[in-house]
């Protein structure tokens, strides 16, 4: 479990941030969802001898497959096209698409967390993980819909602000990934699964 | 667990309908091909006393998509082919093209989903135009640098050539700028006032305002100035809160007519007036493409 939650944390932390080496990226975004696929393969392991339902985890699968394919289309257009691509009409909404199905990715992810916590009984924990994850929608739904308003209108300052609240979800749920996985690292329950 | 997934819902749905929206709205306000905005353009060119070629240095603004990196590479006159003129949009020097170093992307100051381009252009004219001469640009063929050639209205551009200047009125001192400018002009000898005359005199009619001697323009036929005395020239070109309006670019140097005690007609510039396309939003190049039927 810990190894999974761990990919999960870095997967996120690389499709959010990326490093660049002049104009190449050292690591695109389609790299990050193959290490999150890995984690969630992890995940569902580690369940698979349990009680825990694995339904959420397959789903953020589906979602993560998608992306993997949609990312890798998106690096090639890039490189391909020295920018000038990517500033075309037909791609002016790619990454408000790559952020809405890194939304239902992360809200399966979210939900399998949940579903784990309270089949073993954990409430506390189990209300934690909604908390947490009604909060990170609530942050990157408006970020969202912030960022598509301004990818329209070309907004800069609009841009900004939405993805300065999208990174601010986005670390909410870093810091959140890091309590499971430390949470599972310590493993008072791993007896159970 | 029922809430999160309910909010999960609306918001991916709220997020579809804006990129679906967003999409059309994206196909519908995409430009076939650049706009030129309406210029309305009269320059004096001096080519008296063998002074040699001169040049006119203009500026001509274009709506262009926003995401649209092509600049204008060359531009050459329809009408007028023996005018053949270098034009950048990174600004002249001195008759060369200067490439602003360090700029990321096509210049222009971008508005929603278009961006206000400016292409500087150098015209040189020779002596070979005699006093008096004119010439009118309405029509531009305009070269991209994707290769991509289209030909567009203007509105109308107008060099008059002037080899002497006349003596009998003097300016002695001018204020404002812009569409506002008051000028005093001394008058060396007798005169007899015939009109003010311009080619964008019509399309302004509504908006202008010029007063000599506190008489309207239009009202001074026949008026006689003696020797001796001040013409003082108001003028003001007003410009309505509309699209049309706010996107037009002028400059006008209407000139005054008259006679001599001799019987020779001669002329004068009485004042530059001109408005540049500086105060405009999203919305207003929006209605204005509307209002040329590009959209």
């Amino acid at each position: 479990m810990e190894q999974g939650y761990k990919k999960i944390f870095w997967a996120l932390f690389f499709v959010t941030f990326h490093i660049n080496l002049g104009p190449l990226q050292l690591l695109p975004p389609f790299v990050g969802w193959l290490i999150l696929l890995s984690g969630l393969q992890d995940l569902t392991s580690a369940l698979q001898n349990s009680s825990v339902s694995t339904e959420s985890f397959e789903r953020a699968r589906t979602f993560g497959q998608v992306l993997v394919g949609l990312t890798f289309m998106g690096t090639l257009v890039s490189l391909a096209s020295t920018g000038e691509m990517m500033e075309s009409p037909v791609l002016t909404f790619y990454p408000v698409v790559v952020i809405a199905l890194e939304i239902i990715t992360f809200f399966h992810i979210l939900e399998g967390a949940h579903n784990i916590f309270a089949t073993l009984g954990l409430e506390e924990l189990a209300g934690e993980t909604e908390g947490k994850l009604q909060a990170y929608l609530l942050m990157i739904i408006p970020s969202t819909v912030l960022l598509t308003f301004s990818l329209f209108f070309n907004h800069s300052a609009g841009m900004v602000i939405g993805v300065l609240l999208g990174i601010i979800a986005v670390i909410y749920l870093l810091v959140f990934f890091h309590r499971i996985k430390k949470f599972w690292m310590e493993d008072p329950l791993g007896h159970c699964l | 667990m029922e809430i999160n997934r309910k909010i999960l819902k609306a918001g991916i749905v709220l997020i579809a309908l804006l990129v679906i929206i967003g999409y059309v709205g994206v196909y519908l306000l995409t430009l076939k091909e650049p706009v030129f905005i309406e210029h309305y353009i009269e320059e004096e060119i001096y080519t008296g006393h063998e002074q040699g070629p001169r040049q006119v240095e203009l500026e001509l603004n274009y709506i262009a998509n926003a995401w649209d990196s092509r600049v204008v590479s060359r531009v050459d006159f329809p009408e007028h082919p023996e005018i053949q003129v270098p034009a950048s949009e990174y600004g002249m020097h001195g008759g060369l093209m200067m490439f602003s170093g360090g700029q990321q992307g096509p210049p222009g100051n971008v508005k929603g989903r278009y961006s206000m381009r400016t292409v500087y252009m150098s015209f040189t004219f020779d002596e070979d135009y005699g006093d008096g001469e004119s010439i009118e640009i309405t029509k531009a063929r305009v070269h991209l640098s994707d290769g991509s050639v289209f030909e567009t209205e203007l509105g109308s551009v107008n060099f008059h050539f002037t080899k002497e200047r006349t003596e009998a009125l003097e300016s002695w001192g001018g204020s404002g700028s812009g569409p506002r400018e008051r000028r005093e002009f001394s008058v060396l000898e007798d005169i007899e006032l015939v009109g003010v005359e311009s080619p964008i005199l019509p399309i302004l009619e509504n908006d202008l305002v010029i007063l000599l001697n506190d008489r309207d323009y239009r009202e001074i036929e026949g008026m006689h100035l003696e020797a001796g005395e001040v013409l003082m020239v108001e003028s003001n070109i007003s410009r309505d809160d509309v699209a049309e309006e706010k996107l037009r670019y002028l400059k006008f140097q209407p000139k005054l007519r008259f006679i001599k005690e001799n019987g020779e007609e001669e002329t004068r510039i009485l004042s530059t007036g001109w408005h540049r396309v500086w105060d405009y939003e999203f919305i207003d190049i929006f209605k204005y493409l509307q209002q040329r039927e590009a959209l």
